[in-house]
């Protein structure tokens, strides 16, 4: 057991929150326009990455630093804790990098690494399908083979950052007579390449961080196979896992930093007479928010023992993820009441308090208990994977 | 920052799990349901292994080994003295120590029961009726007390009292004349518990803890009660949900196992988060305690909060899996629900220790705009 950080990852920490002070752009700095905004985080992420605080914990020969779990821990929590901007090649670097890390040959590791650090390839995936969601092995995009390619049909949908990625992880189906999960394969598509269609999905928040992307004869060189031929399912398995084992630690940090503007606003909001934060209701639902998140920080650290001890994430990354859906929801729920009476009205011009950022905050929390793999589903895995029951009809 | 366990912490809790699951099967707590409950052997056994220092000097194990043990006698709903006798020795260091009884319940050699609640008094420790008064040199402690577990069989009893107007405590042998004992049984029937009449008995002031260092001291000591505490819980509530899962696996209805409906399995899928969760709030606050981090304070209310809610969610879980026949006097799950309930409410319940960080939010949000 440590909870307090080792001599390296003090100086690390220090490392990056005097390089977060001197660097991280103010909010007025981001456009709001999202292509405008997207193009400004590509540039932030080259910045963050010639500074070498970009995926720390991947091999040193591939643009990492080969840096342990908990020190990239450490950047992720100290990158929230600054307010810094996410990462717009988050798809690149938390989902597909690891699984090129884990599953590819030396030639696309060295064609596809350096350029997911650098921020130069947004990445998305193409998972999801209309009939494909929580059974995602329904998925029906095909992959032909013919003369040395992949022709690549289908239609994929819940894609972010498909407008602005270069390349796009795709899961295809190239046996169609073998059972579900064992005909389906993993291939790197560029984006570029003829026959792609994207249509920007605008989601109940207003943002348009999403898509869908429609395949029309995509011709794509064999070479881009990632694993094995109908190997996909276990790389894409891995990936989610990986998504989810790492995703609570970083996201309870920015949950913290939520939930102290929240206590700040209930300071300046009036409920029933008196301001909000002296209601003892009020008070209640703020420490229940509180508790929430420590606890989601605790179910982290102990999932990267677990994660650190195995060599890669278990099932147990499951119940991190309901973890944080319950949270997030408890804490986006808690602003509401916060706000009162106030919490369905706009904005107003010199108010202190924003009604409509915390709208947004509800409304984007309802995601959390969805991508990644639904609540259900992680239910289910929990269920049948970590409790052992037996796996009966959906 | 990771939550790992030391080998030695592993080694200690698989001790545990043989020697509980040997010593407290679940049916010597059904025992005490039956009026027919006997603690000496295991306190005495208890004793031989060493439990009652566990984490008291520099062993390796720490408070997180006290929780290790703590979550084992909440798994066998076992009647034991281990986190009461764990307090009593950490409050017992802040009295002086050549004062023999003193010394031995310091060491862990004693066990030793906590007296807190009144008629009008609770685990916030306001408001006490009990009196510590003056007579000469030494004091006179008066009062009643409920709710104390293993009254009959403890050897001390730590007893929680007004003293001038502040909070203090005094140490009693559990022999001592005006010290009157009446079996007094509650929900958690194996907890064993007893009312205590004190009339006029005596406590020098070696073992009288009052005044300005008496509020730290039992503030450090009741954040191991309320860790141990939840880890108690939490054991309790896990071995009922292992109970249900095994269940689940093998009870069929409509042609196939229970536990191959979805309905059964994110009920208990919910569950077994509740558990995780809880236990990784209880590893934490422990761990932060043993590194003396200045989160300890907090971390104890989030676990006691947290672990409270988590596990009677878990265990209500876990009863609802076994439908009717847990609902009967003689299925075991109800023994281990009792012990949650029982445990959810010592060191203060949930809402106790919510309302406690509400008030602290506040504070500090108005400290932070002073």
């Amino acid at each position: 057991m440590r909870l307090a950080l080792d001599r390296d990852e003090l100086a690390l920490r220090e490392e990056v929150r005097a390089y977060l002070e001197a660097n991280v752009p103010r909010a007025e700095e981001i456009p709001d326009e999202f292509d405008a905004r997207v193009e400004f985080l590509r540039g932030w992420q080259r910045q963050l990455h010639e500074a070498g605080l970009v995926g720390l914990s991947w091999p040193q020969e591939f643009g990492g630093r080969g840096a342990s779990l908990t020190e990239q821990i450490v950047v992720n929590q100290e990158m929230a804790r600054a307010g810094a901007p996410i990462l717009v090649g988050n798809v690149g670097l938390d989902v597909v990098g690891p699984s090129i890390v884990g599953h590819g040959t030396e030639e696309q590791k060295r064609a596809y690494l350096d350029r997911i650090l650098s921020g130069e390839d947004i990445w998305c995936q193409g998972f999801s399908e209309v009939g494909a969601g929580s059974d995602l092995a329904a998925l029906r995009t095909k992959a032909v083979q013919r003369d040395g390619r992949f022709v690549v049909n289908g239609h994929k949908v819940w894609t972010s950052y498909a407008q602005h990625a270069q390349w796009c992880a795709v899961l295809a189906r190239t046996d169609a007579e073998a059972p579900a999960h064992r005909g389906i394969s993993y291939i790197l598509v560029d984006m570029a390449t003829p026959g792609i269609e994207i249509r920007p999905l605008v989601q109940v928040t207003g943002d348009a961080e999403f898509s869908e992307v429609y395949f029309d004869d995509v011709e794509v060189p064999a070479e881009n196979l990632l694993g094995e031929l109908n190997g996909g399912w276990a790389i894409a398995m891995h990936t989610l896992a990986h998504e989810r084992g790492w995703y609570g630690v970083g996201r309870q940090v920015v949950l913290r930093v939520l939930l102290d503007s929240l206590i700040e606003d209930a300071a300046g909001c009036e409920r029933e007479g008196s301001t909000a934060i002296e209601d003892p209701e009020i008070q209640l639902e703020l420490a229940r928010a509180h508790i929430g998140i420590e606890v989601l920080k605790h179910q982290g650290f102990r999932s990267v023992g677990q994660m650190i001890a195995a060599g890669h994430p278990g099932f147990e990354s499951s119940v991190d993820k309901l973890v944080l859906a319950n949270v997030e929801q408890r804490m986006a729920a808690a602003a509401l009441d916060v706000l009162g009476s106030r919490a369905a009205l706009g904005r107003r011009e010199g108010e202190r308090v924003d009604p409509s950022g915390w709208q947004h905050v509800y409304l984007y929390a309802r995601a959390a208990s969805v991508y990644g793999g639904s609540a259900q589903v992680q239910r289910n895995i929990v269920a049948e994977r970590i409790l052992g029951l037996p796996r009966g009809s959906r | 920052m990771r939550l790992t366990l030391s080998e030695d912490q592993l080694e200690l809790h698989s001790v545990a799990r043989e020697a509980m699951a040997d010593l407290a099967p679940l049916s010597l707590a059904r025992s005490f349901l039956e009026g027919e409950g006997d603690a000496a052997a295991l306190q005495a056994e208890l004793g031989d292994l060493g439990w009652y220092g566990v984490g008291l000097e520099d062993d390796g194990f720490g408070v997180l080994g006290l929780c290790l043990l703590a979550e084992r006698c909440g798994a066998q709903a076992a009647p034991n003295c281990l986190v009461d006798t764990a307090v009593a020795a950490r409050l017992a260091c802040s009295l002086d120590r050549d004062d023999e009884l003193v010394g031995r319940v310091a060491a862990g050699e004693v066990p030793t029961a906590l007296a807190v609640i009144e008629p009008e008094a609770d685990w916030s420790l306001e408001g006490a009726a009990a009196r510590l008064s003056a007579r000469g040199e030494a004091f006179t402690l008066s009062g009643t007390k409920l709710g104390v577990q293993l009254g009959a069989s403890v050897e001390a009893f730590l007893v929680s009292c007004d003293h001038d107007g502040e909070r203090a405590f005094a140490l009693l042998a559990a022999d001592q004349a005006g010290c009157i004992s009446r079996s007094a049984p509650s929900l958690d029937a194996a907890a064993a518990t007893v009312e205590l009449e004190l009339e006029s008995v005596a406590v020098p002031q070696s073992r009288a803890l009052s005044g300005r260092n008496a509020t730290e001291a039992i503030d450090r000591a009741f954040r191991v009660g309320a860790v141990a505490t939840a880890a108690e819980a939490v054991g309790a509530s896990s071995a009922a949900l292992d109970l249900a899962v095994a269940y689940a696996k093998e009870r069929e209805q409509f042609g196939a196992p229970i536990g191959s409906f979805q309905a059964l399995k994110h009920l208990l899928a919910d569950a077994h988060v509740d558990r995780e969760s809880a236990l990784a709030s209880v590893l934490f606050a422990a761990a932060a305690i043993d590194e003396q981090n200045p989160s300890a304070e907090e971390a104890a209310t989030v676990a006691k909060a947290y672990a409270s809610r988590a596990s009677r969610a878990a265990v209500e879980a876990a009863l609802q899996v076994f439908g009717g026949i847990a609902f009967t006097w003689e299925h075991d799950a109800h023994l281990l629900q009792r012990r949650v309930l029982a445990a959810e409410r010592r060191f203060g319940d949930a809402i106790q220790h919510e309302r406690h960080l509400g008030r602290m939010l506040a504070a500090r949000r108005q400290g932070a705009a002073a």
